[in-house]
């Protein structure tokens, strides 16, 4: 009897230890932990913290009060846990923080992790206790050119950086040690498309020597992103930020007689400043007719007869650019219609309209005009526009050499109908025609030396055109 | 007699026949982008292309009411609507046009053969002229009359004007042409169209100038119709359209897939 009892005095304690349990947790998984635990490397520079925290766990079923929790300060400890007394029901966690690891000179150091709470219901101690050894190195010395010193778990931090760009930190690493050290970048989060921060290689520095370290930063999108440069196992931190910048904002520009039938216009794009980056997008010419009038065909890009045209900017370019005809300005036709001509472009994100001043109703232009005598007739011939696409008379009256109107003077027509008729069948016209009309002449020819000619459409008459006969 | 017009009944007839009166005024024709041949339609600063009436086209040349072209293996003539006249030439290469006055069709130079052709209104046919007696590079000709041609010859980075007659072959006259440079365009009346530095140079017959503004590169000259000249530019915007009576020039418009 007396040896069961002294046996089942050795198991309690046993059975205590069972209900608290210590664990490392990464963030996602819970390890348990044994009975030491060795942290660090630390260096006097560098405290050493461990980047995982420390949980304690009720795995029983009743409460317990936790009673004692060190250390809590020292050279290996745990500052940021809680303080006791606290309770932890039965199956409940409480985090104890993370270890730190502040040695004061080099060397190894000890402590013990110590945990006892009493089981409220049974009034049963459990103590649970892991024993902590910490290795203190020499560190390599880590400057900058600006001669800042960087200790183990110090922050090292890029310039905002653009994407696409690489920036450059240059550091002093001298290895005051007996044997080579090796510095190792990596990126705590990985980025698509690989890792950020560089060199992607190991730099060696032999015993006793200083050497250039360059690290670099590449951001391949735009986010904020950590890494680590690993000296012999001392971890110090690295932190970038890469940015776009916003697309600059673009302007339509259009040339002065942008407002002017049958005329070569230009657009033309400047930004608020140079682009950063690649992008492509598209202008698209859109027209209004004034009132019922119809569409104008001839309204285009002269680059590829269309009505949209594909745009580019290049990294470093301060206007946009066209991807047919000239790079630099795109060419349109103002057409043969009054009306408005609208421009709408979309590019880096960004949609810009622009449209041209009003496209007024005006008298009718003539662009080539001749009247040549045949044997018994004149033929006259007349080209040119209607913006109005209305003209409703035409008026002729011939003169002889002398100067005199020629019998039987003002010749008047009624053109309204074969205008409309002419319109309608030819929509690719837009508001342009060719008029050629014959005159029969009896008597003799050579003495018809001139005429004039006068159009009337809702604009208005035109100026008298004298055209000599010839 | 007294003259006297049977006018206002027979001109509203003709504004409102079917057949008067009434078309999109079309200036010629032209080669475009893609080796076509095609209307180009329209006025100063609003044009437009229309159909293509031939394909393959090596060279053409147009003076409004006629044109010429020549393809891989051919040389004919076209109408004022660009309807095939007469009979075709075999021939290989390229060639060179040029006009009468009045813009009928009269000669095409094969520089592949040295061959210099006459148009007889149904047929060209052989000339004594060739180009062992030219001495250098026909860049451009002309047809001032019936009975000569005048040829613009490049010798050694010069140009020089060299006439011929068309009956025995013979040169009719021969001069230096300073100042002037590749490409350049002769016309009947001795005008010559030549790209100078930052301009476009028109050299009138008594040597008197007018510059056209211009900024691009020229490589060709091109008659394309009465009063218009294609200027061809080894730079975006790849084809202007130049009038001569105006000193105007244009862009002409570009096909989409000639932009692909």
């Amino acid at each position: 009897m007396t040896a069961r009892l002294l046996l089942l005095a050795a198991i309690l304690p046993l059975a205590g230890l069972a209900q608290l349990r210590l664990s490392l947790y990464d963030g996602v998984t819970e390890t348990p932990i044994g009975s030491s635990l060795d942290v660090g490397p630390a260096t006097v520079c560098g405290p050493f913290t461990s980047p995982y925290a420390i949980r304690l766990r009720n795995i029983g079923q009743d409460t317990i009060q936790v009673t004692t929790l060190e250390p809590l300060s020292g050279v290996i400890s745990l500052p940021g846990a809680p303080l006791p007394q606290f309770y932890l029901a039965g199956g409940a966690l409480k985090s104890l923080g993370t270890i730190k690891f502040a040695p004061t000179s080099t060397g190894s150091f000890t402590s013990t992790l110590t945990v006892t709470g009493t089981d409220l219901t049974t009034s049963t101690v459990y103590n649970v206790s892991v024993a902590l050894t910490g290795t203190s190195i020499t560190a390599p010395n880590l400057t900058d050119t600006s001669g800042i010193s960087y200790c183990p778990g110090d922050w090292i931090k890029f310039e905002r950086t653009q994407v696409g760009t690489t920036v450059q930190t240059t550091l002093t690493l001298a290895n005051p040690t007996q044997s080579a050290v090796t510095a190792t970048v990596a990126e705590v989060t990985p980025t698509v498309g690989g890792t950020d921060f560089g060199p992607a290689s190991p730099v060696t520095v032999a015993a006793g020597v200083t050497q250039t370290l360059q690290l670099t930063f590449t951001p391949s999108i735009p986010n904020a992103e950590t890494g680590t440069l690993t000296v012999n196992g001392l971890v110090y931190h690295l932190a970038g930020d890469g940015f776009v910048p916003p697309f600059p904002q673009p302007t339509l520009q259009l040339s002065a007689n942008a407002n002017l039938s049958s005329n070569q216009a230009q657009v033309s794009i400047p930004l608020s400043g140079a682009a950063a980056s690649t992008a492509t997008g598209q202008l698209v010419l859109t027209f209004q007719p004034l009132g019922s009038l119809a569409d104008d065909p001839n309204i285009v890009f002269t680059a590829n007869s269309t009505r949209t045209l594909s745009v580019q900017v290049n990294p470093g370019d301060t206007a946009v650019h066209f991807q047919a005809g000239d790079p630099n300005q795109c060419t349109f036709q103002t057409g043969t219609t009054a009306g408005t001509i609208m421009f709408t472009l979309t590019i880096g994100g960004i949609t810009v309209h622009t449209s041209t001043p009003p496209i007024n109703k005006a008298i009718v232009a003539l662009d080539l005009s001749t009247a040549v005598p045949a044997t018994d007739e004149i033929i006259l011939s007349l080209a040119g526009f209607d913006n109005t696409h209305a003209a409703s008379s035409l008026a002729f009256t011939f003169y002889d050499t002398s100067g005199k109107a020629i019998a039987p003077g003002l010749i008047q027509s009624d053109i309204a109908g074969p205008f409309a008729d002419y319109y309608r069948a030819h929509p690719e016209a837009g508001g342009v025609f060719k008029l050629q009309a014959r005159f029969p002449v009896t008597g003799d020819i050579t003495q018809v030396a001139g005429v004039d000619v006068q159009f009337t459409n809702p604009a208005g008459p035109t100026p008298t055109l004298r055209l000599p006969v010839q | 007699m007294r003259t006297r017009f049977m006018a206002t009944a027979l001109l509203a007839g003709a504004v409102a026949s079917a057949q008067s009166g009434l078309t999109p005024p079309q200036i010629g024709f032209l080669r475009d982008s893609a080796h076509n041949v095609r209307p180009l339609l329209g006025i100063s600063g609003n044009f437009w292309l229309g159909d293509a009436i031939a394909a393959d086209a090596v060279s053409t040349a147009s003076s409004g009411s006629a044109s010429m072209l020549k393809t891989k293996d051919s040389l004919r003539v076209l109408n004022a609507l660009g309807h095939p006249v007469g009979r075709a030439w075999r021939a290989t290469g390229t060639a060179l046009f040029a006009f009468t006055p009045s813009g009928a069709p009269a000669l095409a130079w094969l520089p592949d053969s040295g061959e210099l052709l006459r148009w007889n209104g149904i047929r060209f046919e052989r000339t004594p002229t060739s180009a062992a007696g030219l001495n250098g590079t026909v860049v451009s000709l002309a047809a001032p009359d019936s009975s000569r041609v005048a040829f613009v010859v490049q010798r050694d980075g010069e140009l020089w004007r060299v006439d011929i007659s068309l009956f025995d072959g013979g040169v009719l006259f021969a001069a230096n042409m300073p100042g002037a440079a590749a490409p350049a365009l002769l016309f009947d009346d001795g005008t010559l169209l030549y790209a100078g530095t930052s301009a476009l140079m028109l050299r009138g017959p008594q040597g008197e100038e007018r510059t056209i503004a211009y900024s691009g590169s020229a490589v060709q000259f091109t008659p394309m119709g009465r009063d218009w000249i294609l200027v061809e530019n080894g730079l975006p915007p790849n084809r202007l359209g130049l009038r001569l009576s105006t000193g105007a020039l244009f862009e002409l418009p570009e096909l989409p897939e000639a932009t692909q």
